[in-house]
């Protein structure tokens, strides 16, 4: 039961989030850590080099070069981006 | 000088009598069936605007991966090398024709674990495209990458300290418009980028479910620009809950203050909540939620903006109807709206008859794709298998593309 409380509590935060904060002017992708199986695919379509793989080995869009273009987000097998 | 030859000796012969190899190999050949309309060009002389579309409707693919892991005692060594060759531009790839390789080794005491890791990366000049770096706007050809990684963990009693050191160096061409001559002409110059990525945490367990954790970041551009570089610290909350083996609820909270030129003023106070709630029922069904919301505080406007939220919920069922691996089926959803990236998704794999399997896949993106993959893969044994897939993606910005690989996968 206590499982349960906690997973709504966190959802409903995000729901408060979601609905009472302005949304930002950029888009911003970043990469699921835990659904990336780091197959390098994202790195080898950025165009502005802007894939960077961490010292877990998943990849990582370093936020200085993206120009959030999105090809990433087709490519990956895992649907890790968003 | 004899003497330390001996000991590496002996500790080789005391090594591999601990030691455990693992080779495996995977080639596959690709035939790609779409037209011809939908090649990108690539850039193929000095001049960038030179584009050189192949012009056949069948054209081939072969990528080669290969992997050499040995694992002795408290000592690893990994041997990596993908190579990918594709005469159809069927992507917005950046390489049609490059080879991968990672050398890594660690070693990993009871208290702590160090990691050395060499990574080079070549790209075939002739199948490869340019790119353009933003903020410059320089129009580039990548012609080889070095990563060198230092990685450093350390447990004591309730403190963890862990740090992460790589130094990267891009050797690439730059073009320069020969603006003398005016005749549409682009000079090409060779140039090294060098870039040093480093970051460090600790983290401290208050008791069983909570840990606090301080963690930096700096990256350092290390040429003429310093445009790309970005500090940031940040400071946490993590909530780890194990029900049982496979059941598990794990939380944290971070906030990160970021300095970068590169990086919009509103987003310098950063919070990041992440949560993944994985449960098990049985041995058959698995499945998660995970939940991630990137948010930021705008000094300037007092505001706090959302930059993103990601909702994804996923079950597998497996079914043991074979020798040599499960069946199963599975299905997700995930929801994404600031990024308009949400979609269903859904795999089978299926046991057929004397060891031959079906696989499935449907990806559904409201705004961004549809993908259908299907394929067939005959098993020789439990660790040789040939296969055929068939990959048909329709994007709604780009190309449709309908691929066949035939390939290999062999574990030795």
């Amino acid at each position: 039961m206590k499982k349960i409380i906690h997973l709504i509590l966190i959802v409903l935060l995000g729901i408060i989030i979601f609905l009472g904060c302005e949304k930002i002017s950029n888009l911003e992708y970043n990469i699921d850590s835990s659904s990336c199986n780091s197959c390098e695919k994202c790195l080898q379509v950025c165009p502005v080099d802007a894939i960077d793989f961490g010292e877990d080995g998943k990849a990582v869009i370093d936020q200085t070069k993206c120009n959030q273009c999105g090809q990433c987000i087709y490519i990956c097998p895992k649907d890790a981006i968003y | 000088m004899k003497k330390i030859i001996v000991l590496f000796i002996l500790f080789v012969i005391f090594s591999i009598g601990n030691s455990e190899i693992l080779n495996w190999s995977q080639i596959s050949y690709q035939a790609f069936l779409t037209g011809s309309s939908d090649d990108i060009d690539v850039v193929t002389s000095a001049s960038p605007n030179a584009g050189n579309a192949v012009n056949t409707k069948l054209k081939s693919g072969l990528r080669w991966q290969h992997e050499f892991k040995g694992n002795f005692d408290h000592f690893n060594i990994s041997l990596k090398n993908d190579f990918f060759y594709s005469e159809k531009r069927h992507e917005s790839r950046n390489s049609f024709l490059f080879n991968d390789a990672k050398l890594k080794l660690s070693y990993f005491p009871n208290s702590y674990y160090f990691k050395l890791q060499y990574g080079n990366r070549w790209f075939d000049e002739d199948n490869t495209r340019i790119l353009t770096i933003p903020g410059t706007e320089e129009i580039t050809k990548q012609k080889m990458v070095h990563n060198t990684e230092l990685q450093y963990k350390s447990n004591w009693e309730k403190l963890k300290f862990s740090f992460y050191g790589k130094l990267r160096n891009l050797d690439f061409d730059y073009f320069v418009f020969d603006e003398e001559n005016s005749n549409d002409e682009f000079t090409g110059f060779s140039e090294w980028e060098n870039d040093i990525y480093t970051s460090a945490k600790i983290s401290y367990e208050i008791n069983n479910l909570f840990n606090l954790f301080v963690s930096g970041y700096y990256k350092d551009d290390l040429n003429e620009y310093d445009l790309f570089n970005h500090t940031k610290f940040g400071v946490g909350l993590n909530y780890f809950k194990k029900y049982d083996f496979f059941n598990f609820l794990n939380a944290n909270f971070t906030y990160f203050h970021n300095d970068s030129e590169r990086i919009s003023d509103e987003k310098t106070h950063y919070f990041l909540t992440k949560m993944r709630y994985t449960k098990r029922i049985g041995t058959s069904l698995a499945g998660f939620v995970s939940y991630i919301n990137r948010s930021c505080y705008d000094s300037e406007q007092n505001k706090l903006l959302r930059i993103s939220n990601m909702l994804r919920i996923q079950a597998k069922y497996s079914y043991r109807l074979d020798t040599f691996m499960d069946s199963y089926v599975l299905a997700g959803i995930k929801i994404n709206p600031e990024n308009k990236g949400s979609l269903i998704f859904s795999e089978l794999n299926q046991y057929i008859y004397k060891n031959f399997f079906g696989l499935l896949s449907i990806k559904y993106a409201d705004e961004l794709f549809y993908a259908f993959s299907s394929g067939f893969e005959y098993y020789l044994s439990p660790v040789k298998s040939f296969w055929i897939k068939n990959e048909f993606t329709d994007f709604n910005k780009s190309p449709t593309h309908n691929i066949i690989f035939i390939g290999s996968t062999v574990l030795f």
